[in-house]
């Protein structure tokens, strides 16, 4: 079996949608530049790509078309690499990666292009034409549940009230910022080219984020509960891209490794607790990687609430301070397609950074799964 | 051709001018001072431009008209003056200030560059001492008034050396793009509508003092007898500002003859001067004579005792008397009490002052009516008030009390001042004193002019049936808020028939405050209450039905003109017309579900189908049906009628008049142009996803309830209106005809109907004109 490797990461900025810089720029346009990017380095041959392999959780309309290969052409590949799109909505670009490194064990390729991408501007959320299977709906109201409604759920179910939910959020607005003023996104973000002007930070991060400004804000989707704007990540545009190569090729060809990707998993849980679903996945990836929560020296979990990932922190034992160093999504910001990539290229830069040994990116996924990913240093 | 304009001076007015021009397309350059304490020297301008988007009512028509204006000061940017066609001054009423302003304007000035200024009491000659003669040649007062969107009123002063080319290119600009009624007035202080509308306000106000009457008394006596404004005169001076006041009277008074009987009232009551002091201005700042105040979280109206200066609850005052005075004002005006004695008190020293001067300020007596009307929101303007009294009456009243008869008055042979002679409209020329033919400017026609010389084709109570000449008819309704009820219903459909038989268009029009507002709901729930709801279903809902597709597909053109609110079933008749030429004012909404309801006439039917057709839509069989279901259940209605063309309710054909007074000329040459060549409609199809589309619809509907934005009943009248637009029991891969969306829309409202909310909504709205959410 081969071992798949990360050699690579790079994201545009995430901005907010439908006022952020990037809500004019078509999806393709941002992924492609994020692409080009990535693939700059003069020791990768392009040749060699077999694939590239594109995460949206909403497929359709300016995502449509197999974006996964219409990049490739606006990337100027050559005609011999391939492209696909996936979908597991947040965890899309995650599944790439799995994707890439499951072709790579079983030697069907070398080099692969792990992107992911969300314009929730210009595809919203649902997609265009949201047509729910209505006697399942009627059976199972769960399945459909809108998101806001299952992170109430599991703020009930783990009894955590707004205000530690706005702790979390005013935690990770204050990391991404220090992390902007420290410049710890320069290696990671792309510029991306507007008609008239380049986008160069991300457009969520609020730092000064107070539990008295946070009181502020309704209540977003139950009048009960305890979930705000503010504790959720909000809808955001952009794009990210990971290299995955074969171990031996990368060393071979003198590429700037990140990490080894160690397991990986997916795993069921109720719809009505999808937030939970990072706790079977990373469980099990942890089982296939022979660790456990102790071991690990990075995490990244993707903040679609505060109060999911204040539940999976719990649950999975995780040492709070060494999750999501340079801030989460409540800051940064979520396009869906996009998230599974930023987080597991951010957790091997990370775990180079920080030189620990291992790394577990993981998310939850609208419908009720997780997916999780394991990476060691080399 | 007027396409650019510098506005200079970004305060209230400036700005608001500034938006109104957008409004008409015009690119606008907005200068002002350089802000030396900011970075940013265009910060005022800018400023001014941050302010107007938030303004209620909006100064745009739609916000993005903000990006036509580009700020900056007067400083470094004054040279922009010579990129645009006309500069207006818009700074504060200073004469030297204004005059600096024009010697460093002359200096750079092109040659064909309008100025003119926005003063409200400056004559013209003032003005101008001392420049040049190309800048007196391009030179004049464009007068308009707060707010500059929606008060019609621009009085336009021009002088000898006035070029008469600019002058027509002024005068058509603003009519025919800013929608102006434009009066061109003699040189004097005030022109026009301040000398003789400040003049009103400031009896009004100072005799209801003198006379013992409290604010809501004052403002019930005189929005009766002049038939509006609604606010009457305090509430007025809170719209317009009672800051204002006393720079508008010093000025007139320092500019005016010194005997002229603006002296009489120099000196404003003191009731002025401690609501100066204590920023009791109006609207525009904490309150003035009625302040609203928080009571208990409540926020409850209160006015202020005009002795004792304390203010308290408002309460309306029952003076059953002024009911007479729209049905007798003379009888009314006789009447031995404090009400009667004050009105005619007011109304007395209004005509006197106006007969007085009207030769000194005005062309015609047309042109003060126009004024008082369009400038101060008058039911009717001074000479038509006269007319509503009668000369003898009003010279018997002058002689009681000891004011002397002016000299129109006693130059006026006949009773009245307006008369019908050899089917004409006529009136009494006091420069010549002879009576003239009333001759409209081209492209204007008034209905209220044909009634007066012409009797209907048909008519009833509620509605009417005009000719207007080739070939054309005019459907008026006229009932109270021109709501539509089963006779007016009847009556459409018998005025089908004529229309086809004898006639080759009809223009569904009317010149009321508003198109129509809507079914009248109150005839419904009085069926529903005597428990005829099958009466209800049949005889409103399905006959409105049937009547509006007869409408829809009859052999002629149909073109709705709106104006103001086209609610309800009154969107609905424009949804079913074959084109719909609106004035820029037109706010148009299907707003059945805030009263409980549904559209039922057709409404939901027609939106889907524009919106399944609409470009800027996305396809697929969901995108259509959700931004109808959102427009409907949201009751979504438009500021303007450019923004009904964003929503959908109007068409990109669709034409918008900006000119009230056009609108009927623009929609008839519209119906003149399709005559000819007018196909009816071919009929609409559908294919709609059925349950699946019914299921999503839900789905948003449980996360409005959820998050507390709808009440359980919006979410049931939600829940049959999605019933409606996802098609019922279909799949996508069956046609379905607009019978079968009727069906849907009937259906429904029969059971909205029943609910008790809903009849709760309808019986509130009834007796409050307030809808209320249950």
């Amino acid at each position: 079996m081969h071992n798949a490797v990360i050699a690579g990461y790079s994201r545009s900025p995430f901005t907010i949608s439908n006022k952020g810089e990037l809500k004019s720029l078509r999806p393709e346009d941002i992924l492609s530049q994020v692409i080009n990017k990535l693939i700059s380095p003069s020791n990768l041959n392009k040749n060699d790509i077999e694939d590239v392999i594109v995460g949206c959780a909403f497929p359709e309309g300016e995502q449509g078309f197999n974006i996964g290969k219409v990049v490739t052409f606006m990337c100027n590949l050559p005609r011999s690499v391939a492209g696909m799109t996936v979908n597991r909505w947040c965890g899309s670009s995650m599944q790439a990666i799995h994707n890439a490194a499951g072709s790579i064990a079983m030697g069907s390729g070398k080099v692969f292009i792990c992107a992911g991408v969300e314009s929730m501007t210009r595809v919203p959320m649902l997609g265009f034409n949201p047509m729910p299977h209505p006697q399942l709906l009627e059976d199972n109201p769960n399945v459909y549940l809108s998101m806001g409604i299952t992170a109430e759920n599991v703020a009930k179910k783990y009894n955590i009230d707004r205000k530690e939910q706005q702790e979390f959020a005013i935690l990770s607005h204050e990391k991404a910022s220090i992390a902007e003023s420290k410049g710890n996104f320069k290696d990671e973000i792309t510029s991306i080219k507007n008609d008239s002007f380049d986008v160069t930070k991300d457009g969520g991060i609020r730092p000064g984020t107070t539990q008295e400004i946070l009181d502020g804000l309704k209540l977003a989707f139950d009048q009960n509960g305890t979930v705000t704007a503010g504790t959720s990540s909000p809808l955001t545009d952009g794009a990210a891209a990971t290299l995955i190569c074969e171990e031996n090729y990368a060393q071979e060809n003198d590429l700037d490794i990140l990490a080894r990707i160690k397991s990986c998993a997916v795993n069921g849980c109720d719809p009505e607790v999808m937030g939970l679903g990072p706790i079977g996945a990373s469980r099990k990836a942890m089982d296939r990687a022979g660790i456990n929560s102790a071991d690990l020296g990075v995490v990244e979990l993707n903040e679609a609430f505060a109060s999911q990932s204040l539940a999976c922190v719990q649950d999975l034992e995780l040492d709070k301070k060494i999750v999501n160093l340079d801030g989460g999504a409540i800051a940064l910001g979520h396009p869906l397609g996009a998230t599974g990539a930023r987080i597991t290229g951010k957790a091997a830069q990370l775990l180079k950074r920080e030189g620990k040994k291992y790394a577990l990116a993981t998310q939850c996924i609208g419908l009720g799964q997780g997916i999780a990913t394991v990476l060691e240093a080399i | 051709m007027i396409k650019n304009v510098t506005v200079i001076g970004a305060g209230l007015m400036g700005a608001g001018i500034a938006a109104h021009l957008t409004n008409a397309g015009t690119h606008v350059t907005l200068l002002d001072i350089p802000d030396n304490s900011s970075h940013n020297r265009n910060n005022l301008a800018d400023q001014a431009v941050s302010k107007l988007m938030k303004l209620k009512p909006a100064a745009f028509t739609l916000p993005k008209n903000a990006n036509l204006i580009k700020t900056g000061n007067i400083d470094d940017d004054l040279h922009l003056i010579n990129s645009s066609d006309w500069v207006i001054e818009v700074i504060i009423e200073d004469l030297k200030l204004k005059k600096n302003l024009y010697e460093k304007i002359e200096k750079i000035m092109k040659d064909n560059l309008i100025i003119s200024s926005n003063t409200s009491t400056i004559p013209l000659g003032k003005l101008t001492e001392g420049r040049d003669k190309k800048f007196k040649s391009n030179f004049f007062i464009t007068h308009f008034f707060n707010p500059p969107r929606y008060l019609r009123l621009l009085e336009i002063v021009g002088s000898n050396n006035s070029d008469s080319k600019f002058k027509k290119d002024l005068i058509e600009f603003c009519d025919n793009k800013l929608g102006k009624s434009v009066i061109d007035c003699k040189d004097t202080p005030g022109f026009i509508g301040n000398r003789i509308g400040v003049f009103w306000m400031i009896v009004a106000a100072e005799k209801a003092i003198k006379m013992g009457l409290n604010v809501e008394e004052a403002d019930t006596v005189i929005s009766s007898v002049f038939g509006a404004p609604k606010t009457g005169i305090f509430g007025l001076l809170d719209l317009v500002g009672l800051d204002l006041m006393p720079h508008v009277m010093s000025s007139m008074t320092e500019h005016l003859d010194k005997n002229d009987e603006y002296n009489l009232y120099s000196k404003p009551p003191d009731i002025f001067d401690y609501m100066l002091e204590n920023k009791l201005i109006g609207r525009k700042g904490i309150g003035g004579f009625y302040k609203l105040e928080n009571v208990n979280g409540k926020k409850v109206k209160t006015s202020i005792n005009l002795i004792t200066k304390e203010f308290s609850e408002s309460k309306k005052p029952s003076i059953q008397s002024t009911k007479l005075a729209k049905k007798n004002l003379n009888k009314f005006l006789e009447i031995k009490d404090k009400y009667s004695e004050y009105a005619l008190s007011v109304v007395l020293e209004f005509i006197s002052y106006t007969l007085n001067h009207a030769e000194q300020i005005a062309n015609d007596l047309l042109s003060i009516d126009n004024a008082m009307k369009n400038g101060f929101g008058l039911a009717s303007g001074p000479f038509e008030l006269m007319d509503k009294l009668g000369k003898t009456w009003i010279k018997e009243k002058f002689l009681e009390t000891n004011i002397k008869i002016p000299k129109i008055l006693n130059n006026l042979p006949e009773e009245k001042f307006y008369k019908v002679e050899d089917q004409k409209l006529k009136y009494f020329d006091f420069i010549s004193n002879k009576f003239v033919n009333l001759n409209r400017p081209n492209g204007i026609i008034l209905l209220s002019d044909i009634k007066k010389i012409r009797e209907p084709i048909q008519k009833i109570s509620t509605a009417s049936l005009w000719d207007l000449g080739d070939g054309v008819t005019v459907f008026e309704i006229h009932s109270r808020g021109n709501s539509i009820d089963m006779s007016t219903m009847q009556f459409l459909d018998k005025s089908i028939d004529t229309v086809s038989n004898s006639y080759k268009a009809m223009v569904i029009y009317n010149e009321g405050p508003m198109f129509s507002a809507g079914a009248n709901v109150g005839e419904a729930l009085f069926l529903g209450n005597i428990g005829l709801e099958t009466e209800l279903v049949d005889k409103i809902v399905e006959y409105g039905q049937k009547v509006y597709q007869k409408l829809k597909y009859s052999n002629f053109p149909v073109i709705s003109a709106p104006s103001g609110m086209a609610l309800g079933g009154g969107c609905e008749l424009l949804l079913h017309s074959n084109f719909v030429q609106a004035h820029v004012e037109s706010y148009i909404g299907l707003t059945e579900a805030a009263l409980g309801i549904c559209p039922a006439w057709g409404g939901c039917k027609e939106l889907l189908s524009r919106f399944e057709n609409n470009k800027n839509i996305p396809n697929g069989p969901m995108p259509a049906i959700m931004k109808a279901f959102q427009t409907i259940g949201l009751a979504k209605t438009s500021t303007s009628a450019p923004e009904a063309r964003e929503i959908g309710f109007l068409r990109s054909e669709d034409g918008i008049t900006m000119n009230k007074d056009r609108l009927l000329h623009d929609a008839k040459l519209v119906a003149i142009n399709l005559i000819e060549t007018y196909v009816k409609p071919e009929k609409l199809t559908y294919r709609l996803p059925g349950r699946t589309a019914f299921a999503a619809l839900e789905l948003g509907l449980k996360g409005m309830f959820d998050n507390g934005q709808i009440s359980e009943h919006d979410k049931l009248i939600g829940h049959q209106i999605a019933n409606i637009l996802s098609g019922g029991e279909t799949d996508m891969l069956n046609e379905v005809d607009e019978d079968h969306i009727l069906k849907l829309e009937s259906n429904s409202i029969q059971t909205l109907f029943k609910q008790p909310k809903s009849q709760e909504r309808i019986e509130k709205l009834l007796e409050t004109g307030k809808i209320i959410r249950n």
